[in-house]
């Protein structure tokens, strides 16, 4: 429910100020040269990469399940998510832990970057081509000084068939 | 203060509805057994106790009510009355109504008045035949039955306000109150305390309270009298005497009838009434208080008189209302849970346990060295030992035996029976089966479909069934018990069976199906799990609505369960209701597969053994056979289906579970079996979705995530030589 409402903060400009809201404050990170951000409400813990108990006949971008404190939370591997190459994991290899329509999710990404602040004046509609990402799982590019930061949306992003319906399951 | 409050009130509630079980069981028992003293006695006691707490609560109409059925109760007892099946069914339909007031205070509901004025007329019909035959009774008894509607004692309501001497001459009031029992019932007692001072004003020898009794006595005015004769003189002394039910202390009664009953939760700092205030202080007397009430409207009435609201805008408001509070109710019944203090106690004893473990541990670790090693690891397995035992109690404390939900359906066939003129005889089995409390909740109303639908559409009439030479009583038979991992519960008759035309005729009548479909029986019967879908020719109030069928399969849907019918024409149906035990401990059988771990449940295996050279044989088109002492079972390799690399390929090298599902029995290959161990079992749909293959995942020793094999999806995945859509 909140997510639904930062949402509308992030996709329609606060006219009265134009700067920055809660729902424009975002947490950065890289997979490969790219850096991306999601929205910092729907982040819930950073925590280092473990081990992960793979799930048999999922598509490959499901890394597996992780006990998050008795939870099961299943893992997605964005890389693979979004078609980039492998990598090794390196100490700065880390899984965002996100909650997505209740269901709690975690990320794994090359390394986290920062929490930015991103005014709604410097955040565009995604490009139509050019990204390494399909667009679909964008709600926007935004500046932050010299740096451009993919927004995910990440509705969009943790829907298709990962988290309902066993058949409707489709490979990254 | 009102938190405090409340939390009795919790308590109240969880009690009554005990209570109310006894006397209900109490009530069934009794129709077969119209003599048992034993049974009416305790019976008599539930009720007694409900009442007192109702009325300790404030719980007015609930008080009355109950009073009601123990007057009657009491003439039983006393054996001034025979048990016949009027009364028993009286005194059923009187809980049930019982129920629905206790539910109504709870959630702060309005109550269907004019169904409990009639049941409450019905029960002093009933207890008034014979009434005048017990005028006399004891003090220690009257105390707790009194009798208001007995013809030959009159009601009074004594205002008492003693003299401020009172105290320093040596009386007690309490000693009056112990007389004027003796002359008769001494029913409310109303104690005003108004004229308290503070705590540091009061002289511990002065009376600065007074009171208002209400007493039902044969005796007259002046025995009455007598009783205050000693203290008469400075006292404030009225005796007013009522008619018939007509109660004098009015307390809460009046705003009853008149405002939709409030939550109670609050009741501990709401205010008085300000016609009770009236009252009490004489300003007015009841009878014009309750004059003025009758004229007052509801604030809905009033708004619509004014043309403020539509009637349909109230008629929404109302609704929405309703259901807030039964969405309030809702909460409530979830919000508590009551233990067997056994557990209790044992939990509180591994606790402490855990903390002398624990204080050795610290105790070692302070001062730690190398050879102390061996001590360190036999102090961290006892550790283990704690913590694991202390999981499962806890785990177990949320488990409940089955029986909880089959408790209400001896009364259900009952009223089945007698509605649908049948003989049906109930047998239930597996009442002690454990299973997670919210589960148990879920199932009731899935379970009250199905039985009613066999005691209704399933059992014939006694004259058909003794025309097909079965006996004339028919059987429903409920059962529970624990299947692979899953807790299976059946609800079986032997009536005619599903008839395989008339659903195959009403389905096409439905559009459900073509009419020239050619369907084998295992697609036929799932049909009547369709909404709207019924054949009874005539529609009862029992089912024939069409709906009931296919809530049942939504609910256990929704509890990611499933429901299978089995049937035989002229024999019976069996519905099987299989549900997993989302929260339950499963003892489990670890085996490794490469280097994943699975947990397979241990009830669906029947045996492990490495298989010898020459017991595979491949069958084309039917896969892999393993021939296992003579009897040939289709051979899974579990790599294969979940797609792993597994350390052997060869079946001799590796290790082969028999596992058993629904009948049917497979050869499973591992690489190894691990061990033994309970594991709680967590969902995996909570954050993902349904595996096929995996019925939920657990946290193994090491903190990984291990998934527990589901038997049936395996050998389906098997069946099928492909995973879906991997």
């Amino acid at each position: 429910m909140s997510g639904a409402a930062n949402e509308t903060a992030v996709k329609e400009p606060n006219q009265e100020t134009g700067l920055t809201t809660e729902g424009s404050q975002f947490l950065t990170f890289n997979l490969g040269e790219e850096l991306y951000g999601v929205d910092i409400l729907r982040v819930q813990e950073i925590k280092g990469y473990t081990t992960v108990t793979k799930i048999p006949n999922t598509p490959s971008h499901i890394k597996g399940v992780l006990n998050l404190r008795g939870t099961i939370v299943p893992i997605v591997e964005l890389r693979t998510k979004f078609g980039m190459p492998t990598i090794d994991y390196t100490t700065f290899t880390v899984i965002i832990v996100v909650v997505v329509r209740d269901k709690v999710m975690g990320l794994v990404v090359d390394a986290v970057s920062d929490v930015l602040d991103i005014a709604q004046k410097d955040i565009q509609a995604p490009p139509q081509f050019g990204a390494n990402v399909d667009v679909r799982f964008l709600n926007g590019i935004g500046k932050s000084g010299d740096k451009l930061v993919a927004l995910l949306d990440m509705d969009s992003l943790l829907s298709e068939g990962d988290l309902s319906g066993a058949n409707s399951a489709v490979a990254a | 203060m009102s938190n405090d409050f409340a939390q009795f009130q919790d308590a109240f509630f969880d009690e009554v509805a005990e209570h109310l079980a006894v006397v209900e069981e109490g009530l069934l028992a009794l129709e077969q057994q119209p003599d048992d003293r034993d049974l009416l006695n305790k019976i008599f006691r539930s009720a007694h106790s409900i009442k007192g707490g109702a009325g300790m609560f404030g719980f007015t109409a609930v008080a009355q009510f109950t009073h009601k059925m123990e007057t009657l109760l009491d003439l039983l007892r006393n054996g001034q009355k025979v048990v016949t099946p009027v009364v028993a069914d009286l005194l059923l339909k009187s809980t049930d109504c019982l129920k629905t007031l206790i539910d109504a205070t709870k959630s702060g509901a309005s109550v269907d008045d004019e169904a409990v004025q009639r049941l409450t007329a019905e029960l002093a019909a009933e207890s008034d035949l014979k009434a005048q035959a017990k005028v006399e009774r004891g003090p220690s008894e009257s105390s707790s039955t009194p009798s208001l509607t007995s013809t030959s004692t009159t009601t009074f309501v004594i205002d008492w306000t003693p003299p401020e001497w009172l105290f320093r001459r040596g009386l007690d009031p309490l000693q009056i109150m112990r007389e004027l029992r003796v002359l008769g019932t001494l029913g409310e007692i109303v104690m005003d305390q108004s004229r308290l001072p503070e705590l540091t004003a009061i002289d511990p020898e002065t009376c600065y309270l007074s009171w208002r009794m209400q007493l039902t006595t044969a005796k007259d005015l002046k025995a009455i009298e007598k009783v205050f004769e000693f203290v008469r003189e400075d006292s404030k002394l009225s005796i007013e005497e009522v008619r018939g039910k007509e109660s004098g202390v009015k307390s809460d009664g009046a705003s009853d009838s008149t405002q939709p009953l409030t939550p109670h939760a609050d009741e501990g700092e709401r205010p008085k009434p300000l016609g009770t205030i009236l009252v009490e202080s004489g300003v007015v007397s009841p009878a014009v208080l309750d004059h003025a009430l009758a004229q007052q409207k509801k604030v809905g009435e009033i708004l619509v008189e004014q043309k403020a609201v539509t009637p349909q805008q109230l008629e929404q408001a109302l609704q929405k209302q309703k259901q807030e509070s039964s969405a309030q109710a809702k909460k409530t019944d979830t919000a508590s849970i009551r233990v067997d203090t056994g557990k209790i106690d044992k939990l509180i004893n591994l606790v402490g346990e855990l903390v002398i473990t624990q204080s050795m541990l610290s105790d070692l670790g302070s001062r730690f060295e190398m050879r102390q090693l061996p001590v360190l690891l036999e102090r961290v397995a006892q550790l283990e030992r704690n913590t694991r035992e202390i999981q499962e109690r806890v785990m177990g404390i949320r488990m409940l035996p089955i029986g909880t939900a089959f408790s209400r359906f001896p009364r259900l066939v009952r009223d089945l029976s007698a509605k649908a003129g049948k003989k049906i005889q109930l047998v239930l089995a597996g009442e002690e089966t454990e299973l997670d409390k919210t589960v148990i909740e879920s199932i009731g109303d899935p379970l009250t479909h199905l039985v009613r639908n066999s005691a209704d559409h399933g059992l014939e009439p006694p004259e058909e069934r003794l025309d097909n030479n079965k006996p004339e009583v028919g059987t429903i038979r409920l059962n529970a018990f624990h299947e692979g991992g899953n807790i299976c519960i059946t609800v079986e008759d032997d009536g005619r069976g599903l008839h395989r035309d008339k659903i195959l005729a009403k389905a096409v009548k439905q559009g459900l199906i073509g009419e020239n479909d050619k369907l084998a029986d295992d697609q036929i019967w799932p049909l009547i799990f369709k909404p709207g879908f019924s054949t009874a020719e005539k529609i009862t109030d029992v089912s024939g609505r069409g709906v009931g069928m296919d809530v049942v399969k939504r609910n256990i849907e929704s509890l990611g369960g499933t429901v299978s019918i089995k049937t035989a024409t002229g024999k019976g149906t069996t519905f099987t209701l299989k549900l997993p035990l989302t929260l339950a401990i499963i003892e489990g059988m670890t085996v490794r597969v490469g280097k994943e771990t699975y947990i397979v449940p241990l009830l669906s295996i029947l045996e492990s053994i490495q298989p010898k050279e020459g017991w595979v044989k491949t069958v084309v088109g039917k896969g892999e056979l393993m021939n296992v002492r003579g009897t040939y079972l289709p051979l899974i390799r579990l790599y294969d289906v979940f797609g792993l690399e597994p350390e052997y390929r060869t079946p001799t090298d590796a290790i082969l579970l028999i596992l058993e599902t629904e009948g049917e029995r497979v050869a499973v290959m591992v690489d190894e079996i691990l061990g033994q161990q309970q594991v709680v079992i967590k969902s995996m749909e909570q954050n993902f979705r349904k595996v096929e293959g995996i019925a939920g995942a657990t946290i193994l020793g090491d903190g990984t995530v291990g998934f527990i094999l589901d038997v049936r999806g395996v050998l389906e995945i098997a069946r099928r030589g492909v995973p879906v859509a991997a």
